[in-house]
């Protein structure tokens, strides 16, 4: 937002040229995408960490929404599959008592 | 929220369509307001996310189980049992993240034979205090996990209280090809128990790949009057005199799980270590009635029908290994000694068990899993299954040996099928007057059977 009110700031009286204002509308559409994963950052770690881990392997961030997802909204303690890395679903039930490795 | 995150990202690639098409210009403060707008939007959306503290999850469990049964002394006419039994079995679980630190787990649940109700096996109100609702008794539901756990920020300590999920341990979690579902081994207890818990997490002193936890469980058994909370229970001895119990008596546990992940010939190895302890644990019998059963003095309490004091002690070791040869094969064994103490009566008993799983999952085939079991007790075995839908006594018969065949596949997302037979036969044993716990193998017993369940997990 201060990036918004800084640039406006010091804008031209008569408004943003054109191109400004897709810089502007690609900024906003950026942030906007972006939120969701800063709000699910722990989940998108998590889920990044454990493909590392598990397969050696490095989500393209293309992918990364869908394997988070898929890895929490799946079968408690079943295997979920993102490509050729199987990992385990990390949605929990308490069924572990001080949570389980 | 991901179709809200749609919307609002096809809303902008409208508006920058809108603008490019008529060319109206915007000013930097329609700018402003927009993004102000769609910055309340989403502040919006994350208040309503940090409020949704409650998760909800299940499983429902549909089985058919055919159990043929022949039981009596050998040489005589045998007893035979045939039961065709549908059952059902729902749990409800509803976790909450009640702050960063707290949790709440809970889990309401019934299981019932089709068309039948108000069933009542337990013996004892301990035994239906660790069943739950696995006793096939109906519809009505009840709380099998109501538990907290707090976590500490600076430590990898967790401390739980509550109705805990102890039951339905290792490997039982193999025969569907699912990973670990409840904490005690499955060849130590197998039954819902309450108390504290303080669980330590070593591995970040460890190697990478290596884990090490430590769980300590205080689960102390009440002995409150069934009628008057304010009371003691109390009893009779065989001479007619009253007695109090204890109103509490102690039992505490200790499980200690290494693992090791990716080593280069298996995928994970796990070694549990577990124990158990109770001190002078008051058994209030066979008949239901406490008031009515009296404590063994002298042993002359038909079989069945007495209560007791009982002092024991238990290990239990486990040993998994999971996608050995990273080919999908698992094996794991699992092994039980009970050092068992009856003062009133002056039995002291040992015994000792073991169960080995072994099974093949074929990830190019749909992820089926075929696998076997094999059992084998001893004349005073004895073990708390009470957490458990099948209808043969395959885990908990004393002098005992068995196999179970099985197969599972996930049909389709969130549904698992599993086909099964088992076979158990029970040599006769030396029956052991007064104490109910131990007066099933008197006989020879051959059971048989053969089930078919769907689960779904959601």
């Amino acid at each position: 937002m201060n990036l918004f009110l800084r640039r406006d700031h010091g804008a031209h009286s008569n408004g943003l040229v054109r191109q400004e204002r897709f810089s502007y509308l690609l900024f906003i559409l950026l942030a906007l995408a972006l939120t969701p994963m800063v709000a699910k950052a722990g989940k998108v770690d998590d889920v990044r960490k454990t493909v590392k881990e598990a397969c050696n392997l490095d989500i393209k961030e293309e992918d990364l929404m869908d394997a988070v997802v898929k890895v929490y909204d799946c079968n408690p303690n079943s295997k979920v599959k993102l490509g050729d890395c199987a990992v385990k679903c990390m949605k929990t039930t308490g069924a572990i008592v001080g949570g389980g490795k | 929220m991901l179709k809200l995150l749609i919307g609002i990202l096809l809303a902008g690639f409208l508006s920058v369509s809108s603008f490019a098409a008529t060319n109206i210009p915007l000013t930097d403060q329609q700018l402003v307001d927009k993004a102000q707008k769609l910055s309340q939007r989403l502040d919006e959306l994350e208040v309503q996310k940090a409020l949704n503290k409650v998760a909800l999850s299940g499983t429902l469990i549909n089985r058919y189980e055919l159990l043929d049964s022949t039981n009596g002394v050998p040489g005589t006419p045998e007893n035979r049992n045939s039961i065709r039994a549908p059952i059902s079995y729902l749990a409800l679980n509803a976790d909450a993240n009640v702050s960063k630190n707290i949790k709440v787990y809970s889990t309401l649940a019934f299981s019932k034979f089709w068309q039948q109700e108000n069933r009542y096996e337990s013996y004892s109100s301990y035994s239906a205090s660790e069943t739950g609702s696995f006793g096939l008794g109906g519809s009505v539901a009840r709380f099998d996990r109501a538990y907290a756990t707090y976590s500490f920020d600076r430590l990898p300590l967790t401390i739980a209280a509550g109705r805990m999920a102890t039951n339905n341990g290792e490997p039982i979690n193999q025969l569907d090809g699912l990973a670990r579902i409840g904490t005690y081994p499955r060849l130590a207890y197998n039954g819902i128990f309450d108390g504290i818990a303080v669980i330590y997490d070593f591995s970040r002193y460890l190697k990478k790949n290596n884990t090490f936890v430590l769980r300590a469980f205080m689960t102390p058994y009440s002995n409150v009057s069934m009628t008057n909370r304010t009371l003691q229970e109390s009893d009779v001895d065989n001479n007619g005199n009253g007695v109090t119990v204890n109103s509490s008596t102690p039992q505490w546990a200790l499980l200690g799980e290494y693992t090791r992940n990716k080593s280069s010939w298996l995928e994970k190895l796990t070694f549990d270590f577990f124990m158990y302890n109770y001190y002078s644990f008051y058994n209030d019998g066979n008949t239901g009635s406490q008031q009515s059963s009296p404590i063994l003095t002298g042993g002359n309490v038909p079989p069945g029908n007495g209560s007791y004091n009982e002092t024991a002690r238990a290990e239990s070791l486990y040993l998994g290994l999971e996608n050995l040869g990273y080919i999908g094969l698992n094996f794991d064994v699992n092994a039980l000694f009970v050092h068992s103490s009856f003062p009133d009566v002056g039995y002291v008993l040992q015994s000792a068990a073991y169960l080995i799983n072994l099974n093949q999952q074929f990830e190019s085939y749909h992820n089926l899993i075929i696998g076997g079991e094999y059992i084998h007790t001893d004349a005073n075995y004895y073990l708390d299954e009470y957490a458990a839908l099948n209808l043969i006594p395959f885990y908990q018969s004393a002098n005992s040996h068995g196999y179970h065949i099985y197969a599972s596949m996930p049909v389709v997302n969130h549904l698992i099928v599993r086909l099964g037979m088992y076979h158990l036969h029970t040599d006769p044993a030396i029956s052991i007057a007064g104490l109910s716990q131990y007066v099933s193998a008197t006989n020879e017993t051959n059971s048989q059977a053969f089930y078919a369940q769907a689960r779904i997990d959601f």
